[in-house]
């Protein structure tokens, strides 16, 4: 066999190295709330909106589901829990977000709650190029002892796939953006659902933890607890 | 030198590995969030076109023995209620407590209010 292969290979592992990193920032974690709580379904409440942008809350709570539930976890509905609020006088996510936790449970036996801020939605035209910006906020809460289990923030920008310089990373988002782009027409709605993934992607160092429904649950974070 | 090799053999396997189960799917995803957000927000299209993109949907995920994702079947459940269909509504959301037994508080919930019917 070729001796120059051999040589290869610890390039190739820096590069994959690089490329999975560049994916999750670094930063120690506590969960051991999280992992007492133990949650086996989340339930996403109606998002709060501080963006101009009306379509916001559906679409940043719409981006929560896929990642959530990949992650092992059971997602509830989000349409039918938006109309059940609704259906009870609760139209406001504002007004969502007080409800108790006790009657929340009540109505839908979930093990814990996510409460998500949209901080921006939509785009921006500036001189050169217009930019379409997707940021949000999420804490997730013991449905039962209201302990906060985890927080955390993303935020997703159609700025980086014009930016050249960003690796693999990059490349992936370009990738994702136009394979949905067609499909509703809404750019900000797709760059929700990558806002979504970032924020909500299951793993460390800062990612929630993965849920009973996933193959890895339970084989993460032993060293992420010692520190 | 040549042990180190060896071992960075595997571990370069075991990293490709890591990155390739990231996407591994757990759910049939199709156009089931488009669908959801149709509904969602104010201006969706009409009922009928979201039902038929609904049953196409779980066709799709049984033709392909995908599982349905989290909420799949609640939602098509919602659809069916809303254009009167309560019989097929309550089905689905049986349907969707048999699959995911999280969501049994919630299904007899929506069974009550959608089609009054006994526990």
């Amino acid at each position: 066999m070729n001796k120059c292969w051999h040589k290869m290979i610890p390039l190739a592992a820096a590069l994959l190295l690089a490329a999975c990193s560049n994916l999750k920032p670094a930063a120690p974690m506590d969960y051991s709330a999280f992992k007492e709580s133990d949650p086996k379904s989340i339930l996403v409440l109606p998002p709060l909106n501080e963006s101009p942008d009306i379509k916001a809350s559906a679409g940043m709570m719409t981006a929560s589901v896929r990642p959530l539930a990949e992650a092992g976890y059971y997602v509830f509905p989000a349409a039918v829990v938006n109309e059940t609020f609704q259906q009870n006088g609760l139209v406001n996510p504002a007004e969502i977000h007080e409800v108790q936790l006790e009657k929340l449970r009540q109505i839908f036996g979930t093990d814990a709650v996510l409460y998500i801020t949209v901080k921006q939605y939509g785009t921006s035209y500036q001189v050169v190029q217009s930019d379409t910006r997707v940021t949000a906020d999420a804490r997730l809460v013991d449905a039962r002892s209201g302990k906060e289990l985890w927080s955390g923030s993303a935020t997703a920008s159609t700025a980086e796939q014009q930016n050249q310089n960003q690796g693999l990373a990059g490349m992936l988002l370009s990738a994702i953006v136009n394979q949905i782009v067609a499909s509703v027409g809404d750019r900000a709605f797709d760059i929700a659902q990558i806002t979504g993934a970032r924020l909500l992607q299951a793993g460390p160092p800062r990612g929630i933890l993965y849920g009973p429904r996933s193959p890895q649950y339970g084989q993460q974070t032993a060293g992420a607890i010692a520190k | 030198m040549k042990t180190l090799y060896q071992w960075l053999l595997p571990a370069t396997a075991l990293l490709l590995t890591a990155c390739a189960q990231q996407s591994h799917s757990l759910y049939a995803w199709k156009d089931y969030n488009e669908t959801v957000y149709e509904r969602l927000k104010s201006d969706g299209k009409p009922i009928t076109q979201q039902l038929q993109r609904m049953e196409k949907y779980m066709q799709t995920a049984r033709d392909k023995q995908q599982t349905p994702a989290p909420g799949a079947h609640a939602h098509l459940g919602l659809l069916l209620a809303d254009s009167g269909q309560m019989q097929q509504a309550a089905e689905q959301f049986e349907a969707e407590k048999q699959l995911f037994p999280e969501s049994a508080v919630f299904m007899d919930f929506l069974n009550r209010h959608y089609t009054g019917a006994k526990k």
